[in-house]
């Protein structure tokens, strides 16, 4: 009985940190291309809208002659819908903060808005109705791991994490992005062109956050339903501030908070471990780093500042 | 697009004079097809709505807006500016905004479901979810094999703990042994949207033992669903209680995953609530073979929609709060041919006594709310 619990912790901790790792690990690309991106849980959202409506129509007319029935290729269609749409909407960011040069705050929180009200429309013109999506008959498969079985983009999760850290700091386009981030000017005087590698950087972090949505809707679940990102974004924001921009402190912070949300599905109803308090650790510990207390966090930078070439 | 949608709605109707009354729902969190408690509501109004069409020939249109807490007023007021005769609102989240715009409609009738609100023009409805959730408890104290049920609530708030609480008596009354094990998805409305967070729970309570599972968490409880659905079974570590349950499932033909999977396992249960979720506990679409909805608890926010439309339409809509329980049919729990080979003839039977006993008073069951 023991162990059962033990290993339901552990997946459960797992699972939690799933989307926080992939969104925060897309906010690490932007970011260090000196791009802001609180758009995280806008895009999130967008991609757990877009996995679930594409694998429901790419199955329906399967699954309407025969229920149940077996469209493997159908929740993939829909990852790969959610990666296009992550960078598309991500791509909007980027316009207006690195072509028009506006305030990366308030373009984030546009997105993050249209995240809740632009699903809910076409869910009303789909389903007629504003908040779900139909379910899915083909979600994501479960691959085993040992006494484990998780998602598909769990494992992806965890393999990008060297993945990241190899980009970032062993290829050329990692110094560059890196660059851009830290002195555009410097890096603009060599010849690097810093719109590109922003665009690049912010496409990326559309890409990575929106699998997270996808493993919520048709990974974790089967189906949309409106603001199902229930904050994931913010976190994955607070654990990329908490990792400190790198991709293992990302790891470490993604997995910390996952690992406290797991207990407290494991410990919640006692008094134990208030979920009030569990909730709001990831945004206290990510205070304590921004005042200093707890190491000290330095951001690119050249963070949030658009670059004009003068 | 949404405000364009209402306006033109607005514009349609002023200039069309042809249907007889307007009706308007208005949606705050979960959503429309939550397949429980915004969806009943839904449905009774459908239903009223069709009939009296059907019975009167008179034409009535239904004006929907799914929004937020926040915005539930501002469709309220945009419904009635319309001109409809009658608003419902499920929801204790559109409490205040019922109270803001009655004060401006007078001519309007607005019904509030789960809270009270005082007004000339307001009726409240509130159930006795402790008394419907004390049947699904005794239901589940019954049942389980390893004397551990769950519950699953969505925002942790008075109602909620409500049902919780409702049920906990039951289960303890019909297994003193048992444990009950509780859990809220969260503390802001975001907790009725969150089912991947529902199901985390879920799992975590089927890991301390858990083999029936009691949902009140709007359309999180999807997740518990979705979790009872694929896991299907459990391999038991310590030993189980005789219960009913054993000879129940004896009789029924498992579906095929469940054949394939679940050799020397026993079976997982949920139970839905507010409408009847138990259908959705039918993997094969096939209702003879085994099922995992073992009930529902039923909160008749149907019948008290689809008695406010007849009272409009009848004349003799009158303000007040409604209290409903076991007592008015306004809860109970769900029997139907997804469960009915599950539930044996003498469950039924206690289940009518308990009944009878709590109407009575013979038996009292704390209403968290009143503690």
């Amino acid at each position: 009985m023991e162990t059962i619990v033990i290993l339901t912790l552990v997946a459960s901790a797992v699972r939690a940190t799933t989307p926080l790792l992939l969104a925060a690990l897309g906010g690490l690309f932007s970011e260090r291309s000196g791009v802001v991106n609180i758009a995280l849980e806008g895009i999130i959202l967008f991609g757990a809208f877009s996995a679930a409506i594409v694998t429901y129509y790419v199955e329906q007319p399967f699954v309407r002659d025969t229920p149940g029935a077996v469209v493997w290729y159908a929740p993939w269609l829909g990852v790969l819908a959610a990666m296009v749409v992550g960078a598309l909407v991500a791509g909007i960011h980027a316009v207006v903060s690195i072509r028009y040069k506006a305030d990366q705050i308030i373009s984030a929180v546009a997105i993050n808005l249209m995240a809740i009200g632009v699903p809910s429309v076409i869910l009303m013109g789909l389903f007629g109705n504003s908040t779900t999506s139909g379910t899915v008959t083909n979600r994501l498969p479960l691959w085993s791991l040992g006494p484990f079985t998780f998602s598909p983009l769990v494992y992806l999760a965890f393999v990008l994490v060297p993945v990241v850290w190899f980009v970032v700091f062993r290829t050329a386009f990692g110094l560059r992005l890196r660059s851009v981030g830290e002195h555009p000017e410097a890096a603009d005087s060599v010849g690097i062109s810093v719109t590109r590698m922003r665009y690049a950087g912010v496409m990326l972090s559309g890409v990575l956050a929106a699998l997270g949505g996808a493993y919520l809707s048709i990974g974790a679940f089967n189906q949309f339903i409106t603001e199902m990102s229930g904050g994931r974004g913010f976190i994955a924001l607070a654990a990329l501030i908490f990792g400190k921009w790198h991709p293992l402190g990302v790891l470490g912070a993604t997995l910390l908070f996952g690992a406290f949300q797991a207990l407290e599905t494991q410990l919640g109803g006692t008094a134990l471990l208030p979920p009030t308090v569990v909730q709001s650790i990831p945004f206290i510990l990510t205070m304590l780093v921004l005042a200093g207390f707890v190491g000290r966090a330095i951001p690119p930078k050249a963070i949030g500042k658009p670059f004009i070439k003068s | 697009m949404r405000i364009v949608i209402s306006l033109l709605v607005a514009a349609s109707l002023a200039f069309a004079v042809a249907q007889d009354y307007v009706f308007g729902i208005t949606f705050d969190a979960g959503g429309k097809f939550d397949g429980s408690f915004n969806e009943g509501t839904w449905r009774g109004m459908e239903r009223a709505i069709a009939e009296v069409e059907a019975d009167f020939g008179l034409e009535i249109d239904l004006l929907e807006f799914e929004g937020t807490p926040d915005t539930a007023a501002g469709g309220m007021r945009t419904i009635a500016a319309a001109g409809a005769e009658l608003i419902v609102a499920p929801g204790f989240l559109q409490a205040d905004a019922i109270a803001a715009a009655s004060a401006e409609f007078p001519d309007t009738a607005f019904v509030l479901i789960d809270d009270v609100r005082e007004g000339p023009n307001i009726r409240s409805v509130v159930f006795k979810e402790q008394e419907g959730s004390f049947l699904v408890g005794y239901i589940a104290g019954t049942m389980s094999q390893t004397g551990v049920v769950g519950f699953v609530g969505g925002m942790d708030i008075p109602l909620i703990r409500a049902f919780n609480l409702g049920y906990e008596e039951g289960v303890l009354y019909a297994c003193p042994n048992c444990t009950v094990i509780s859990n809220y998805v969260g503390v802001t409305p975001a907790a009725w949207n969150d089912p991947a967070r529902a199901k985390e729970l879920a799992t975590a309570q089927q890991a301390q033992g858990a083999d029936i599972i009691y949902a009140a968490a709007g359309a999180s409880g999807f997740g518990v669903i979705d979790f009872v659905r694929e896991t299907m079974c459990y391999r038991p570590t310590t030993p189980l209680r005789e219960t009913p349950l054993r000879a129940q499932i004896a009789d029924i033909e498992p579906h095929a995953a469940y054949a394939q999977a679940c050799q020397n396992a026993q079976p997982l249960f949920f139970i839905g609530v507010d409408s009847n979720q138990n259908p959705l506990g039918d993997t094969d679409g096939n209702p003879e073979t085994l099922n995992h909805g073992l009930t529902s608890m039923l909160k008749r926010v149907d019948v008290a929609a689809y008695n406010a439309v007849y009272d409009v339409v009848d004349g003799v809509f009158e303000p007040g709060t409604q209290v409903l329980g076991l007592a008015e049919d306004g809860v109970g729990y769900a029997l139907d041919e997804y469960n009915e080979a599950l539930i044996p003839e003498d469950l039924r039977l206690e289940l009518e006594v308990i009944r009878d006993m709590i109407v009575s008073g013979q038996l009292q069951v704390t209403d968290y709310r009143q503690q």
